[in-house]
């Protein structure tokens, strides 16, 4: 077995049945969004993880883009050496835990992933190697279409361990975290691709109108603007935002949630 | 409350192209080891980004051999297992690097 960054001593289920459990594991939870970067949320994931009291963590996102491949983002809390081993597209979204968090909207733990090829059996050992001896899945999806696609699987080292009457408190706090986690993402997302695109907001706001599906007329009665100004105005912006067409370059604003209020 | 913030950056971006593809590794220490963040540029407008954390050089080195650029890209990689190195021996928390973090 690897060695994990973080030394579970004790079961999460004997640590969720102290007084201050939760106080704690929110404390950490809440940190989550202070985050500048990805190093400090990896750092804030690893804390909270192990306020948690669980072994190991994982989470990713599958960002929808203009093809049909997403683009993935993922953090890794645990031994490096598992994120090589998924570190490839397929291994990240061909998984029972991903499966499974395409298919429910509430947590899961292992024994309730199916596991349908030897593929899924080899993937869940790899997993058990790496502190995921039992682990719990919190899918997490954007409201926004087209929407994107989140999972956070936490681990343990012993078996069961998000089982049980005490697990309840545990899962709370998991969809707690997975939701910062969004949250976190969503902002970081939107900061990206504004620094790569440098739109503007007059833009972002001829964007959510194409979203909203309406043409170049009615934009034109909305903001003022000429039809050859609106069409060169999306033409500039589908420059930008590295897309064919202004139908695909609101997509990928949504996708990315520029066009979600602050 | 601790603001969570990298207490200082040792870039390494390195790029490498072909194939319409390329990647970037980043390294930044953190409280707790090191952040090595891995991005993979592939076809439009798609990514894959993964960001693990090393506490040792043990660590790195188990990885090491699991890692496809060894072969793929042995003077780039070379060069990553220097960067960890310098990384991990860099003490001084006011010990920037400058250099740009692309992919962000």
């Amino acid at each position: 077995m690897h060695s994990t960054h973080l030394g579970q001593t004790t079961s999460i289920q004997e640590l969720a049945r102290g007084a201050d459990y939760p106080a704690r594991v929110l404390a950490a939870i809440v940190e989550i969004s202070l985050a500048k970067d990805p190093p400090a949320l990896l750092e804030g994931l690893m804390r909270a993880t192990e306020s948690i009291g669980a072994s190991a963590s994982v989470f990713t996102a599958a960002i929808p883009e203009d093809g049909s491949r997403p683009s993935c983002f993922s953090v890794f809390a645990c031994h490096p050496a598992f994120a090589h081993e998924q570190s490839n597209r397929d291994a990240l979204l061909d998984n029972p835990w991903w499966h499974f968090a395409q298919t429910h909207r509430k947590p899961g733990t292992n024994h309730e992933m199916q596991l349908q090829h030897a593929a899924d059996a080899a993937s869940m050992e790899v997993a058990r190697q790496y502190g995921f001896r039992s682990c719990l899945v919190v899918p997490t999806m954007s409201g926004t279409e087209p929407a994107r696609q989140e999972m956070l699987c936490l681990g343990s080292e012993c078996e069961d361990d998000f089982e049980g009457s005490e697990a309840r408190v545990v899962r709370a706090l998991a969809r707690s975290l997975a939701s910062e986690l969004h949250d976190w993402l969503t902002g970081h997302l939107r900061r990206q691709l504004l620094g790569t695109t440098q739109l503007r907001e007059s833009d972002i706001r001829l964007l959510a109108m194409e979203r909203r599906g309406l043409g170049t007329k009615e934009i034109a009665g909305l903001t003022g603007l000429s039809l050859a100004s609106i069409n060169s105005r999306f033409q500039r912006i589908n420059t930008y935002m590295n897309c064919t067409n202004r139908k695909d370059s609101a997509r990928r604003a949504a996708a990315y949630g520029l066009l979600e209020p602050l | 409350m601790t603001e969570l913030r990298a207490l200082h950056a040792l870039p390494a971006p390195i790029s490498v192209g072909g194939h319409g593809e390329s990647w970037q590794v980043h390294l930044v220490n953190v409280p707790s080891g090191v952040a090595a963040g891995r991005t993979l540029r592939l076809s439009g407008n798609a990514r894959l980004e993964w960001w693990a954390l090393f506490s040792n050089l043990e660590q790195v080195d188990v990885c090491a051999t699991k890692d496809p650029l060894r072969f793929a890209e042995p003077i780039r990689f070379a060069r990553i297992n220097r960067e960890f190195n310098n990384a991990f021996h860099s003490s001084r928390p006011d010990d920037v690097h400058t250099g740009a973090r692309t992919g962000r």
